[in-house]
């Protein structure tokens, strides 16, 4: 009972504040940057105040995250061990062409 | 045998063998270049050149590490030379980049809660941990893809921030931008990756 009013309260106080607050627009190219280099005072306030009543840019944060660990370890140099997936190989013809130039250069 | 011949034979067994960097390391270096530069004839050149190069100057490697991980240093300049080449001639494909910048992904002006996300297009909940998706093939499938979507030279751009971990001022100095221009330029290759890797994967697989 009292969580559902506290809940309630809280809906409204989010509604209310993010009227009042610049929208996700101009909030979204603001994240990206957070990644990039420290932000000035009043762009760091614009964005947790923004955070506390939006759910859709608290997600959106959180995977900017998780796509720079994906991809982070995606290039590392082990996920290129011939077990990685998917098996991406030289074509025949490439790996020749190759061949023939080393033993070019060899001789 | 003695100590001295020993020696000899380990550095013999250390020594690189030029015949066989092909077969052992081909396929490695040329997927390791894929993934940075997503074009196989390109790939394909930079396998060549760095084998190449590597030839001239094999006899300074004296075995301190592996083969392969020297083999890759030399890769990974050739590939920052071809992010640098391509910068200067890549064109600015002006449609594209206006799809990127235009894309209705917020409510419209003038409405209710306009230039808030639109409920269609608001990020979803995604399921699974990093370690736990790269398993998955199809999920490194749709990864590759997304990114291959991207402009060629903001995917570049993309590329050294978040694979080698590049600071702005080394990027901004391969591809002769300025740090605004870059932010503008991950921002987009963030925001339509997400989009991608989302719509691609996470709706889907729910």
């Amino acid at each position: 009972m009292i969580k559902k009013r506290y809940d309630k309260i809280k809906l409204s106080a989010q509604l209310w504040l993010a009227k009042r607050l610049p929208p996700c627009k101009e909030i979204v190219p603001l994240i990206s940057q957070s990644l990039e280099q420290p932000l000035s005072l009043r762009e760091k306030l614009k964005l947790r105040l923004h955070l506390l009543t939006c759910k859709f840019c608290i997600r959106y944060l959180e995977q900017l995250l998780f796509m720079r660990d994906v991809i982070h370890q995606c290039g590392n140099e082990d996920a290129h061990h011939e077990l990685a997936f998917p098996s991406i190989q030289m074509s025949p013809d490439a790996r020749e062409r190759i061949k023939r130039a080393l033993e070019k250069k060899q001789k | 045998m003695d100590a001295v011949g020993t020696i000899k034979q380990m550095k013999k067994a250390i020594r690189p063998e030029p015949a066989n960097w092909l077969d052992e390391h081909g396929d490695y270096l040329y997927r390791f270049a894929m993934f940075r530069v997503r074009q196989e004839s390109v790939a394909e050149d930079l396998v060549q050149e760095t084998l190449l190069a590597a030839l001239q100057v094999y006899q300074k490697f004296e075995g301190r590490g592996s083969e392969r991980t020297w083999l890759c240093g030399i890769l990974k300049h050739k590939i920052i030379d071809h992010y640098r080449k391509t910068s200067r001639t890549a064109q600015i494909d002006p449609e594209t980049e206006a799809r990127l910048e235009n894309e209705d992904l917020f409510r419209p002006e003038g409405g209710k809660w306009a230039d808030h996300w639109r409920a269609d297009f608001g990020p979803v909940e995604w399921q699974g941990s990093p370690e736990n998706l790269l398993e998955q093939s199809e999920f490194r499938v749709v990864l590759e893809k997304c990114i291959a979507f991207l402009p060629e030279r903001i995917a570049n751009a993309f590329t050294l921030r978040e694979v080698e971990g590049f600071t702005s001022e080394e990027i901004c100095e391969v591809l002769s931008v300025s740090a605004n221009n870059l932010w503008v330029m991950l921002h987009r290759a963030r925001k339509q990756l997400r989009r991608c890797i989302e719509t691609d994967w996470f709706r889907l697989s729910k």
